[in-house]
């Protein structure tokens, strides 16, 4: 055998297997894009031909706009609000000697394993019993639940990734608490804040049990989407929808990832202890 | 202004960590401008200590002075201590000028005057022209001159040095070793040195503390501590040692007559005869104060012998002589210079194991 060691060979098999996990996993998702540039009312094969009739229709469907204005106002508030809880949580949780911090950070994360469904109908219960109603309030408070588990899992990963003494080395150099704060941990915390909040919006924006069963009058767009399925011909507008939902989400995790991987600072901090 | 000699009083000091005690009534005072250094194995308490002087632990006994000043009430930014911490802690967002000017903000200087301030600082550390580098750029030893000139910069009345040679190569840390006794000489700052090491301690210090269990067990110069170490557990920390439990069997014109194992009898200046009460001591007595021979030479004690193990460490060797009914080595250390001897004193081979009367030095037995 010529060049490569034992783990560079080439391995057809695997190869094959490879490219059929992710076809598995991506191929339903093209047909989203795939139908929504199709001429015809009807999701169906064979292809018709080309159209942009589709993405015309959702441009100027004001619900739809409705709907996607509420969604982004719901994401936007829950994932800033699960980020500075995160935040906090983090900073409590990697900092300081606290009794009982295990079982705590079992109960944050307890949202990840309930199903939604249970989420949904307690909460739909509490916020009918509290008086809050169903509103945008309501799914915004029931978005939280659901991401600040991801939020806190992401930032204490980032508070753990650099060394206390950083921290000390600043109070050694006469800045306070709050000095120290905003000079050295905020700034090696970003990335982690940043990578929370598109994460935490991507879940609530994307998220549709909860919103469904809190949403009222104001549906947010997974909502409005799944309304629309009861009429055939205002189908292809929400698939246009849907491919455009799609790539936006994609460029943001990617974006979001790529923010991550850049703002740790490799293995270079870490060594010497 | 206090008294120099007391410039840093630790004063009983004593730290708790649940029901673990780290540090135990420590009491030490350190001079204004001494190398003093905090020496011991792994969880002694050496680094709580230290830590406790900049500010992030506080005492559960006693207090800590600085300059006459009481410091349990002073949080770590307003001490008048800086401190290189053992991972260096440099701030990784920063480039090295922003690391170095970092401690400066709150003294409100000119932008010209930050720049020659820190420029001073890397100079005394011989990083002039990095200041501009990314920090995640910089190899280990040029991490720590960065973490040294970021503290220096402060003009601190005591700089606190927790292992910073440590994850540096040999040649480094040697090089490193004296220039920071150099550094240390010329700025005239107290320094506490936090090490495991102790040729580290022993080149650099002026003064040492040997700490085991949270306990202080002798503080003294490096001569003191090699030559005179106060117990069995200091002696046998620092350096090599061998020991031979012996006791005082009586005195003879100002000496000490002892009856140890393997040595027979020996004897002693009282004034080196420290066991309190008892009578039971040990008698240790370093490698390179006993010397390999053919034969028996003009010396004080001999003991004939036998050498099980030779190791060849280039500039000496050790030797490990067997003598009559003991299995107990005696380890004996020889530079060589002198090649033939060096070749003939082989394994297995016969030997006089010599010494004078003030190789050896007489300790009490430990309690244990």
């Amino acid at each position: 055998m010529s060049g490569g060691s034992y783990m560079n060979k080439k391995n057809k098999p695997l190869m094959v297997y490879a490219v059929l996990c992710l076809a598995f996993l991506y191929v339903p998702v093209m047909f989203l894009p795939l139908f929504s540039f199709n001429d015809s009312q009807y999701i169906a094969f064979p292809i018709k031909g080309f159209t942009l009739q589709w993405y015309e229709e959702m441009w100027n469907s004001a619900p739809m706009h409705e709907a996607l204005w509420n969604s982004i106002k719901v994401a936007a508030v829950s994932a800033s609000l699960s980020t500075l809880l995160g935040i906090f949580a983090a900073k409590a949780f990697t900092r300081f000697r606290m009794p009982g911090s295990k079982p705590v950070i079992g109960i944050i994360m307890l949202p990840l394993v309930v199903p939604e469904i249970i989420l949904g109908t307690s909460l739909l219960i509490l916020v009918n019993n509290i008086g809050l109603g169903l509103s945008l309030i309501s799914v915004t408070m029931g978005h939280m639940l659901l991401s600040v588990p991801f939020a806190v899992a992401v930032l204490i990963s980032r508070f753990e990734g650099f060394d206390k003494s950083i921290e000390e080395a600043s109070a050694d150099l006469g800045e306070n608490a709050w000095g120290t704060f905003r000079r050295v941990t905020l700034p090696l915390v970003v990335p982690g804040v940043l990578s929370s909040f598109l994460l935490c919006f991507v879940i609530s924006f994307d998220e549709f049990i909860i919103a469904f069963f809190l949403a009222g009058s104001e549906p947010t767009l997974p909502v409005f989407m799944y309304s629309q399925m009861r009429f055939p011909q205002r189908l292809p507008g929400v698939l246009a929808m849907g491919a455009a939902i799609l790539m936006v989400s994609f460029i943001v995790i990617t974006f979001a990832e790529w923010v991550r991987r850049r703002g740790s600072y490799g293995s270079a901090t870490d060594t010497g202890l | 202004m206090t008294d120099d000699s007391a410039f840093i009083r630790i004063d009983h000091v004593s730290k708790d960590f649940g029901d673990f005690r780290a540090v135990d009534r420590v009491a030490v005072d350190i001079a204004r401008g001494e190398f003093f250094s905090l020496l011991g194995a792994s969880g002694c308490g050496k680094t709580t200590l230290l830590r406790m002087l900049a500010g992030f632990e506080a005492p559960s006994e006693g207090e800590i002075y600085i300059d006459g000043q009481a410091m349990s009430e002073v949080p770590p930014h307003f001490r008048p201590t800086n401190m290189v911490f053992q991972s260096y802690a440099i701030f990784p967002h920063l480039d090295v000028r922003s690391n170095v000017a970092y401690g400066l903000r709150k003294e409100k200087l000119g932008r010209q005057e930050v720049d020659q301030r820190v420029h001073d600082a890397l100079a005394m550390v011989k990083l002039e022209g990095y200041e501009n580098r990314k920090s995640t750029e910089l190899s280990g030893g040029q991490r720590q001159r960065v973490a040294l000139a970021r503290a220096l910069i402060k003009r601190p009345k005591v700089l606190l040095l927790d292992e910073p040679l440590g994850a540096l190569d040999k040649k480094l840390r040697d090089a490193m070793q004296l220039e920071l006794r150099a550094l240390q000489q010329s700025l005239g700052i107290t320094f506490v040195f936090v090490t495991h090491d102790q040729e580290e301690a022993l080149t650099m210090s002026d003064r040492i503390a040997v700490m085991s269990g949270g306990v202080v067990l002798q503080i003294a110069t490096p001569r003191e501590l090699y030559e005179r170490p106060a117990n069995v557990e200091v002696a046998s920390f620092i350096g090599q040692m061998n020991f031979f439990a012996g006791e005082i069997s009586g005195e003879e014109g100002g000496e000490a007559v002892i009856e140890a194992e393997r040595l027979g009898r020996v004897k002693c200046r009282l004034d080196r005869a420290v066991a309190g009460g008892g009578k039971s001591i040990v008698v240790a007595m370093r490698p390179e104060k006993l010397h390999v021979a053919a034969e028996k030479n003009g010396r004080d004690y001999a003991l004939e012998g036998e050498i099980r193990n030779a190791a060849y460490l280039g500039d000496r060797s050790h030797y490990y002589v067997h003598v009559p009914g003991s299995e107990e080595p005696i380890a004996v250390s020889a530079q060589n210079a002198d090649n033939a001897l060096s070749d003939r004193l082989q394994s297995e081979s016969k030997v006089w194991v010599t010494w004078s009367e003030d190789a050896m030095v007489v300790l009490p037995k430990d309690k244990a």
